[in-house]
């Protein structure tokens, strides 16, 4: 296993990360509603808004999963704000960075995952919109470009614009 | 001299759930399937179709009355709209027999039941995503 890197803004994407004071708080319907239709739409057991914290990952709002948080160096949305482009692992047990991975090897059993990092309006990406199934899987044209405007609607609530309660 | 390039279909997408309608809306723009307006109820719709012609229409039956009303409107021609583009309905329960066959006399392509896949609502409304 590979473990998450650190990137070199990390002591810059922390601070922002605390300022939008969302560690730790409770489930919230502007995030929630997001990976719910999430899951919907891609047809997945799972789908997360995980911020990644300097030695955790912990989730703001959670489909199909009862952990709140896992180590960060075990994540796979460590390595997905990495690049500011979707991260995705067709099947986390052909992939050397992840085949003996705890969340591979064990509970919830990650075999396929896409993060779509979420950004600070300074460019820190502070966390994902990840995807995550138990099954290998192929996401087409039309799912990546689902997840991608999802993202964008975790990064409004995220940066505090969105305006819609419905 | 080169071919003036194609215009994209201009759709009107009228949904009351956000992240329903916010999705849908920015897929077609970010695949370039179409140009797209968006309403969140028939009141605002009734505005866009009066001003401006659409070549297909997605419209939620939230409240049954007002969304096949405007049907009517647009199927009697009274909106720049041609009277016979497409129209698809979404419901959040499945159309009953009597709402299915409102929809047919007034011509409506397609009724997809909540929820449906995104996909399933391009392909009704005739927007190849690929």
């Amino acid at each position: 296993m590979i473990p998450a890197p650190i990137p070199p803004d990390d002591a810059a994407r922390l601070r922002q990360l605390r300022d939008l004071q969302l560690l730790d708080t409770p489930p919230e319907e502007r995030f929630d509603r997001v990976v719910r239709f999430a899951a919907e739409q891609l047809d997945m057991p799972i789908a997360l808004v995980s911020l990644v914290d300097e030695k955790r990952q912990w989730f703001k709002a959670r489909f199909g999963l009862d952990a709140t948080e896992t180590p960060r160096d075990i994540s796979f949305c460590g390595h997905a704000i990495a690049t500011p482009g979707l991260f995705v692992i067709e099947d986390a047990r052909q992939d050397p960075r992840f085949a003996d991975n705890p969340l591979v090897t064990g509970a919830p059993h990650v075999r396929f995952y896409a993060g779509a990092p979420l950004s600070t309006p300074s460019g820190h990406r502070v966390g994902t919109l990840c995807i995550i199934d138990t099954q290998p899987r192929t996401l087409g044209r039309v799912e990546l470009a689902t997840l991608d405007v999802l993202r964008d609607l975790v990064n409004e609530a995220l940066n505090g614009a969105d305006g819609e309660a419905s | 001299m080169s071919a003036a390039p194609a215009r994209l279909p201009a759709i009107l997408v009228v949904e009351p759930q956000f992240v329903l309608r916010r999705t849908v809306v920015a897929l077609a723009r970010k695949l370039e399937l179409a140009e797209v307006d968006e309403a969140t109820g028939t009141g605002t719709a009734l505005a866009l179709l009066k001003r401006k012609a659409f070549d297909a229409l997605v419209l939620d039956l939230e409240d049954v009355e007002a969304s096949f009303g405007l049907l009517r409107q647009l199927r009697d021609g009274e909106f720049p709209s041609r009277r016979d583009i497409a129209v698809c309905l979404t419901a959040a329960q499945p159309l009953g027999l009597p709402l299915q066959d409102r929809a047919a006399a007034l011509g409506a392509t397609a009724c997809l039941p909540k929820p449906y896949r995104i996909s399933q609502l391009l392909d009704a409304i005739g927007l190849q995503a690929g």
